[in-house]
């Protein structure tokens, strides 16, 4: 009996085998706010038990000053009723090495600390200039791969600037590392809504017949920010909204919501229905950027009651930019599914409000026995609530009563926060413990990174030869006037922010 | 005409204390659950629903059987609000069913369910006798027991598993969800690929600690895995079964004491090994034996509260369970 049968039937949480975790850039701000909380959730939850984290970074710490800029990091808040006992217990798995990138006698400390470790997960929360110095320090200590257990290696974005960057990163890390080892994070992908839309589209029967071009009209994406980018003002300048929002979440959220149904929940098998959707997108060429791209810059206002300077007026922002806050896209995907149906896209910051949100719009009935009734708004519509409230809407008609036949719309919704009270985990949680057990479905694959800067990356380069001023909005407003005429070309409107 | 408990009144009490308590909110109730309770006060259920306050809202209805006097029935709402502001309520409905007898019968609160949302059961009352789960046939999605609570509880589980087949209603047992963490430690610690011929060797397993229900729970579930034959012996004895080879397995429980208070499962093999299980009561469980490398694990009890809650997110009920049942013997 070489099986164990005891293991059948039994309901088993995530739970990683000992592993270590180096953190590549541990001073840094992610780690503060999200790395260093989420592996401590974990270890509340139980989900991880045996593993040790080891910072890395030039800053002259030592393991005693690392473990107590993490106590500072779980302190406050919901911290404080955290028993002292169980903070001690998860920083005293913390160790640093104080090291430049570059520099191979850090690389040599790090091999003797993590190599008793049957997992080791490498987590570069540095900027990105420093990725290659990295990799191929640690291919040169052998820290890329193992003889027993496993090496993986979790990369944050900004994943390139465009195709060429991309995949110079790709070829970079491929120089080390296997596909199959490398996680490449888009936090978007860690919430539980975004996760959601397998569910909903995938678990539930009512939806995927009518998922297509004969019943749906159209589709709105839209994530707005309603703050400025305040003292991101320097990172912004070298990215711009089509980088920093749309190349990677939206695009997430876009691949979720038009995959074909996959086979299983494999991660390539999810990820290659994925990479299908973006390689199916139709080009936006230079000739036709002014018609399908519309690209804006907040000008001073009030956002959330509150006055807002313009963004060339902000800290660290070039007098003369021309960088984009606002984009709005119409895309559309030519596959036999999708064939007609305008996707609209519009993502920015300084907008009238915070919402995350996708609008499906249902075509109107083939004969409208109730022609004589206004119809404005009258479509059906599945309205996907991401933020600032999780859950959905679903935009019905009703009879108003009465002698007459008046129709009306109505809303049936669901709210998360209605049904389930306990607080959903941090995008991060999810996403390293995913890594942790070698599950890369919620991560980005090679192709999937280079098919979507494929994309991009023409836009970008349409852009480079509009030499016009760039459309400018209020601060607070639903961005430029120009963004109208996308969704007006098929006698649409954007939902009001 | 008597009226024991009116929907209409009811509702509008309901409505009532949540105005009170929650003035704008949109009411969402995912589930009903009916409770079937003995006399007073039950401390098992109070603890079980005020682990589910605030994070799942739902309908309880409260069926206190042999309470006295006439049968008449209460409404309230609890609410509590999160950090988000959301509020989430318990609406609360007691039957005290009087001499009559007539709360008990699910007539009277049938009217009371809110349509469109599971309906499960939970008969905390004395399981001796108890009409289950036929009696909620036609209503219950699902039936919760505690088998541990029955005064034999082996006889309660051969009777579960003698009506199986006739079974509409499925029946969830919290013994059976309590023993989780403790199959998942046993599975975990025979599953390293030098320790699992040790599974085809077992010649003895005693378990020190443990009630009745959980251990017997535990001795059915190896028995069905392993394909060993044979039956249960009366409480406190040992049961001699016989292994897929037809070699004896001597299978002992000794020292009954509630699961929570610790536990020692010792497996012997015949070519010598000897295995323990014990919880370290600090947290984490340990398995330790002759010339084996120890073996240590997170190890928590679930408490009703938390195998209540597990339950109402649950769509079906256990396979293994069913399982387990399918071949009692």
């Amino acid at each position: 009996m070489f099986a164990n049968p005891l293991m059948d039937g039994l309901q088993f949480a995530k739970e990683p085998a000992p592993f270590v975790i180096t953190i590549f850039g541990a001073t840094g701000d992610l780690t503060r706010k999200k790395l260093v909380p989420a592996l401590f959730s974990l270890f509340l939850k139980g989900n991880a038990s045996q593993f040790k984290v080891v910072g890395f970074a030039r800053r002259p710490w030592t393991k005693e000053s690392f473990q107590a800029e993490a106590l500072s990091m779980l302190s406050g808040g919901h911290y404080a009723h955290i028993p002292e006992g169980q903070k001690k217990a998860f920083l005293e798995k913390l160790d640093y090495v104080s090291s430049t990138f570059d520099d191979p006698a850090g690389y040599a400390r790090l091999a003797e600390l993590v190599k008793p470790w049957e997992g080791k997960l490498f987590y570069l929360s540095t900027p990105p200039d420093d990725y290659p110095t990295i990799i191929d320090n640690l291919g040169k200590v052998g820290l890329n791969k193992t003889d027993r257990g496993w090496v993986r290696v979790i990369v944050e974005k900004p994943f390139g600037r465009d195709l060429a960057t991309a995949k110079e990163l790709n070829e970079v890390l491929s120089t080390q590392f296997e596909e199959n080892q490398i996680y490449r994070i888009d936090h978007y992908l860690g919430k539980e809504t975004v996760q959601n839309i397998l569910v909903l589209r995938f678990g539930n029967g009512i939806f995927e017949p009518l998922w297509n071009s004969r019943y749906i009209d159209n589709i709105q994406i839209t994530v707005a920010e309603s703050i400025g980018v305040g003292t991101r003002g320097n990172y912004y300048e070298k990215s711009g909204t089509l980088r920093d929002m749309v190349q990677n979440h939206i695009f997430q959220l876009m691949t979720l919501l038009l995959m074909e149904p996959p086979n299983d929940l494999s991660p390539d098998t999810v990820r290659t229905e994925k990479v299908k959707v973006l390689k199916s997108l139709r080009p936006i060429t230079y000739k036709d950027i002014k018609k399908y791209t519309v690209r804006g810059q907040y000008a001073a206002g009030v956002t959330q009651g509150q006055p807002v300077r313009g963004y060339l007026e902000e800290d660290g922002v070039a007098k003369d930019s021309k960088t984009e806050t606002f984009v709005a896209l119409q895309v559309h995907v030519d596959t036999w599914r999708w064939e007609g149906v305008p996707i609209f896209i519009r993502t920015g910051k300084g907008l009238g409000r915070k919402v995350s949100e996708v609008a499906v719009t249902f075509k109107q009935p083939p004969l409208q026995v109730f022609r004589n009734q206004a119809t404005d708004g009258g479509q059906n519509q599945l309205v996907l609530h991401i933020q600032p409230e999780e859950g959905f809407t679903f935009h019905i008609n009703a009879k108003i009563p009465g002698y007459t036949t008046q129709v009306r719309p109505v809303n049936m919704d669901f709210a998360y926060g209605d049904a389930f009270g306990e607080a959903t985990p941090e995008a991060y949680e999810r996403l390293i413990l995913d890594a942790l057990v070698g599950d890369s479905t919620l991560y980005t694959r090679r192709d999937e990174i280079e098919a979507s800067w494929t994309f991009i990356t023409r836009i970008l380069q349409g852009w480079a030869l509009d030499t016009g001023p760039l459309p400018q909005y209020r601060a607070g407003s639903a961005g430029p006037e120009e963004a109208k005429a996308l969704t007006a070309s098929i006698d649409q409107k954007w939902r009001k922010l | 005409m008597t009226t024991y408990a009116d929907p209409v009144a009811i509702e509008q009490q309901l409505r009532k204390t949540q105005q009170e308590v929650s003035p704008n909110e949109a009411r969402t109730n995912l589930f009903n659950l009916v409770v079937y309770v003995d006399g007073h006060d039950d401390a098992k259920l109070t603890d079980a629903l005020n682990f589910l306050h605030g994070k799942r809202p739902a309908r309880v209805i409260i069926v206190r059987r042999n309470a006295g006097g006439e049968t008449r029935a209460d409404a309230t709402a609890r609410c509590v609000t999160d950090k988000d502001d959301k509020v989430l309520c318990i609406q609360e409905i007691l039957i005290s069913s009087g001499d009559d007898k007539a709360g008990e019968a699910p007539e009277t609160w049938t009217p009371l369910l809110i349509r469109e949302i599971p309906v499960f059961v939970w008969w905390l009352a004395s399981l001796d006798k108890a009409p289950l789960p036929q009696l909620f046939d036609d209503i219950a999605d699902r039936v919760f027991v505690d088998s541990s609570l029955a005064s034999d509880p082996l006889a309660f589980l051969e009777s579960l598993a003698s009506r199986l087949p006739g079974l509409k209603t499925p029946v969830t047992d919290f013994a059976w969800s309590r023993s989780a963490p403790l199959l998942k430690l046993t599975a975990h610690a025979f599953n390293a690929a030098d320790r699992r011929p040790f599974l085809a060797e077992i010649a003895s397993v005693t378990f020190e600690g443990g009630k009745t229900a959980d251990v017997v729970l535990y001795f059915q579930w190896l028995k069905t895995k392993l394909d060993w034959t044979g039956t249960q012996a009366p409480t406190g004895r040992a049961w001699a079964l016989k292994d897929e080879g037809g070699k004896p397995v001597t299978i002992l429980h000794k020292n009954p004491a509630p699961l929570e208070k610790g536990f020692l499962v010792t497996f012997q093999t015949r070519s010598g090994v000897e295995l323990k299980l014990s919880d370290s009561r600090q947290g984490f469980a340990v398995a330790e034996g002759s010339g084996l490398e120890k073996y240590t694990s997170v190890f928590r009890y679930q408490d009703t509260g938390e195998a209540l809650l597990t339950e109402v997110d649950r769509n079906a009920s256990d396979r293994l369970f069913l399982e387990l049942l399918s071949h009692w013997s």
